[in-house]
């Protein structure tokens, strides 16, 4: 542990923005993580792509403080997410799968919570909710209850909420998950913005084309283990990404021949 | 088709022994529900020798029955997946199939079971002939039926309202109110002392008689004293009332099924002028503007708009009201009753039992943005402080007012903070030790995994402790009042009692604090409804 505490302050910058060591954690009898290791360097936009129950979620969650590993480390810029927890969590911004808020307040007082639980002071957390409920569209339902919002504006509050310390990492668990188009572009829109200015995404989905255009690193994930990892241009070659990730992951074995399917049509 | 339904049912049954909570559940539920039906099939059995009685009994069971039936599912007391019609709206059945489908799925399970057993005590207290025999079991079984049936009718006649936001929230203070009611009524009624007597369980059976739910009952009675004519007349009513339930589910369960979740209007909350820095109340201007006073911010916020704190409010509160009237009733209110206006606090002891809990999953917001569970539990314990202390004034007033007790208002008014540090500390103890998950409130039906039978365990368990903690200083103030004059004995109790609730408070949140440090992902997997099942 010391090893790193000692370091970062010398190399946080060439260390990568996130780094995972044999990640492993099981629920009862069910391995969910067997031993992930990621690179995540600076400034990138890195998709972690799978199917199913292919382990993303336990491992983002594991890599943002929320659960903890049963073996293995996590570092963002250097810091063991849980050996210094506070450090680390100051640096990262979460955007969680399941979308549980505290949906009893307005979109406004629920991005001045996070903002007041960053430690942040009152006066930056006004004007910087303001402007990002400006940005995602959502100025006419800042006074609207979160539990009365739609999906996509769910999606949009919960990512402010993740924004509003202008964190250094970002992750993000399946943001595009049941999203309208608008709604889509508008968080891509601030994404891309969002990683002008130097700062990393980490982010898992499933939907190819947008891990297409979005990231130029990717990770792909397959029962519970990384099975690949780099540039996506690289894991592409010619063809495209679905193509290359259906090789990596595998097609069911047996494909039994269901003619009744097709001669029902004419 | 049914049988289909019936095996569904089974098979769902089954599929709940998978996860062990469940199955410990079940069996729980299942000694429950035998208890329910020995302890009915005897009472309604015991009444063998003594026939009048044996009818009035009957007739007021029967219709207790029925009611009983028809109103517990929709107040969320829990139906299951093979009864909500939305799940099987897309399967190409005709709707006659599809509602005896679902009726005979409701049949299936351990309450009809129970119900239908404790129902044939009639059968062993009634009859003395065949025919009276047929009777009766008609009675058993249309009551069984007609419970069933109607609960189903009402819970698809309000899933439109069911589904909307607005109307889970008046469903759940409802049943708060529904709980509360009967100790009210208790204490309040005029009643107070007497057991049911032969009189009033006369009184009760003719009154109920030919009311909707008491038809069974009535054809169980009557058709066992011979009155053929009048249980014939009351079967077919009974029949017909029936057939209509059955008729309107089968009409509503098209537009139940179909009904979109409707989003609360949006339109609902006019732009209006905020407080100077959003989520902040107008009324708390001087709450510090950081992350103790945000969670305090948040939980006063959470008070005002939160169905489940209101429903726990509202059970918490009522008793000091109950308390107030009975003592007044009684006539025997001395002026030392003034200090039951502490009694008030009791909202703070329920609220702050499970804090984490009642944040639920949404809880993550804390656990990543930092570890600060000192300044989380500071922010609530100062959010319900702030809540319970105008109820305990008022309290105190009004009990002081009616027993003319004004000199113990100092003291009572002294002892707040004590009583609040105790139950405050003791409350952070067992919000980080045994945290655990209250039922998912999206679903108005969803099935009680048993998360229910935990929550009650721990908060009793909780307030045991807390009446431990709580005897030093009540000892020491009952001992100075009763040994010294009332002001000397005021200062005393003031003093050594909110030295006592002030360390107890300390110490409880620097357990708290330093436990929940090390444990905050556990916590947080603990109150999240999804990975506690």
């Amino acid at each position: 542990m010391h090893d790193s505490v000692a370091s970062d302050v010398t190399s946080a910058s060439t260390r990568p923005a996130l780094c995972a060591r044999g990640l492993v954690k099981s629920f009862g009898a069910k391995r969910a993580v067997a031993g992930v290791d990621l690179d995540v360097a600076h400034g990138s936009f890195f998709g972690i792509v799978g199917p199913n129950g292919a382990g993303k979620t336990t491992t983002l969650r594991m890599a943002t403080g929320l659960l903890r590993p049963d073996g293995g480390r996590v570092w963002v810029e250097g810091i063991d997410v849980w050996a210094q927890p506070v450090d680390a969590k100051a640096r990262i911004g979460v955007l969680p799968e399941e979308l549980a808020l505290f949906e009893r307040l307005t979109g406004l007082e629920l991005l001045t919570f996070h903002g007041l639980l960053r430690g942040m002071d009152a006066g930056v957390v006004a004007t910087r909710s303001h402007q990002l409920l400006d940005l995602l569209g959502l100025d006419d339902a800042a006074d609207v209850l979160v539990v009365d919002y739609s999906h996509g504006m769910r999606k949009k509050v919960a990512l402010a909420a993740a924004l509003i310390h202008a964190p250094r990492l970002l992750f993000l668990d399946e943001p595009f998950e049941a999203i309208d188009p608008v709604s889509a572009r508008a968080i891509r829109n601030v994404l891309e913005e969002f990683t002008k200015g130097g700062s990393t995404i980490v982010f898992s989905s499933h939907v190819m084309e947008l891990v297409e255009r979005l990231c130029d690193h990717v990770a792909v994930m397959a029962g519970g283990r990384v099975v690949w990892a780099g540039a996506l241009a690289d894991l592409r070659g010619t063809g495209t990404l679905e193509d290359a990730f259906v090789a990596l992951v595998g097609e069911p074995a047996s494909r039994q021949e269901l003619s009744w399917l097709s001669s029902s049509r004419d | 088709m049914a049988l289909v339904f019936a095996r569904l049912k089974l098979h769902l049954l089954r599929n709940g022994f998978r996860s062990r909570q469940r199955l410990v559940m079940f069996v729980l539920a299942a000694v429950a529900a035998g208890w329910i039906a020995i302890a009915g099939f005897s009472l309604l059995a015991s009444f063998r020798t003594r026939p009048d009685e044996a009818r009035d009994a009957t007739t007021v069971l029967f219709a207790s029955v029925a009611l009983g039936w028809t109103l517990l599912p929709v107040l969320g007391f829990g139906t299951d997946e093979t009864l909500d019609p939305q799940r099987l709206w897309l399967l190409p059945l005709s709707r006659p199939r599809l509602v005896g489908g679902l009726l005979v799925a409701s049949l299936v399970g351990i309450a009809p079971v129970a119900t239908l057993a404790a129902l044939s005590g009639a059968m062993v207290a009634l009859p003395h002939a065949a025919v009276e025999a047929v009777f009766v079991a008609v009675g058993v079984v249309g009551t069984l039926l007609l419970g069933v049936v109607a609960s189903r009718a009402l819970v698809t006649v309000l899933t439109p309202l069911l589904r909307s936001r607005r109307g889970r929230d008046v469903m759940i203070v409802a049943v708060a109110i529904l709980a509360v009611a009967p100790q009210a009524l208790r204490f309040i009624g005029p009643h107070t002392s007497g057991s049911l007597t032969r009189r009033t369980l006369a009184d009760a059976a003719r009154t109920v008689r030919w009311t909707p739910f008491a038809l069974g009952g009535t054809v169980a009675t009557d058709g066992s004293r011979g009155r053929y004519g009048v249980a014939l007349l009351a079967a077919v009513a009974l029949a017909a009332l029936i057939a209509a339930l059955l008729w309107v589910w089968s009409a509503t369960l098209e537009r139940a099924s179909t009904a979109a979740d409707t989003p609360s209007s949006r339109a609902q909350q006019p732009a209006r002028s905020r407080p100077a820095l959003a989520l902040f109340p107008r009324y708390t201007p001087w709450l510090p503007h950081d992350r103790a006073g945000a969670v305090a911010a948040k939980d006063l916020r959470y008070l005002a708009r939160d169905p489940r704190r209101r429903a726990a409010l509202i059970s918490a509160l009522a008793f000091p009201v109950v308390l107030l009237v009975s003592a007044v009733g009684k006539g025997s209110a001395g002026p030392a009753t003034t200090l039951f206006g502490l009694v008030a606090t009791l909202p703070a002891s329920q609220l702050s039992i499970n804090q984490f809990g009642l944040d639920g999953e949404a809880f993550w917001a804390n656990v990543v943005s930092g570890d600060a569970p000192a300044a989380d539990l500071a922010g609530k314990n100062l959010a319900n402080a702030l809540f319970v202390t105008p109820f305990v004034m008022v309290a105190s007033l009004v009990f002081a007012a009616v027993s003319g007790g004004w000199s113990y208002l100092p003291l009572t008014f002294g002892l707040l903070p004590a009583a609040l540090g105790v139950v405050l500390g003791a409350g952070n103890v067992t919000s980080v030790l045994a945290p655990y998950a209250l039922p998912d409130k999206r679903n108005p039906t969803a099935a009680n995994t048993g998360q229910g039978c935990i929550a009650g365990f721990t908060s009793l368990a909780c307030m045991a402790a807390e009446a431990l903690v709580l005897a030093p200083p009540a000892i020491v103030v009952a001992v100075s009042l009763a040994t010294l004059p009332l002001a000397a004995a005021t200062l005393v109790s003031i003093a050594v009692a909110d030295a006592y609730g002030a360390a107890v408070w300390l110490a409880g949140r620097r357990i708290a604090a330093r436990n929940a440090a090390h444990r905050l992902p556990e916590i947080l997997a603990a109150v999240s409804p999804k990975h506690a099942a």
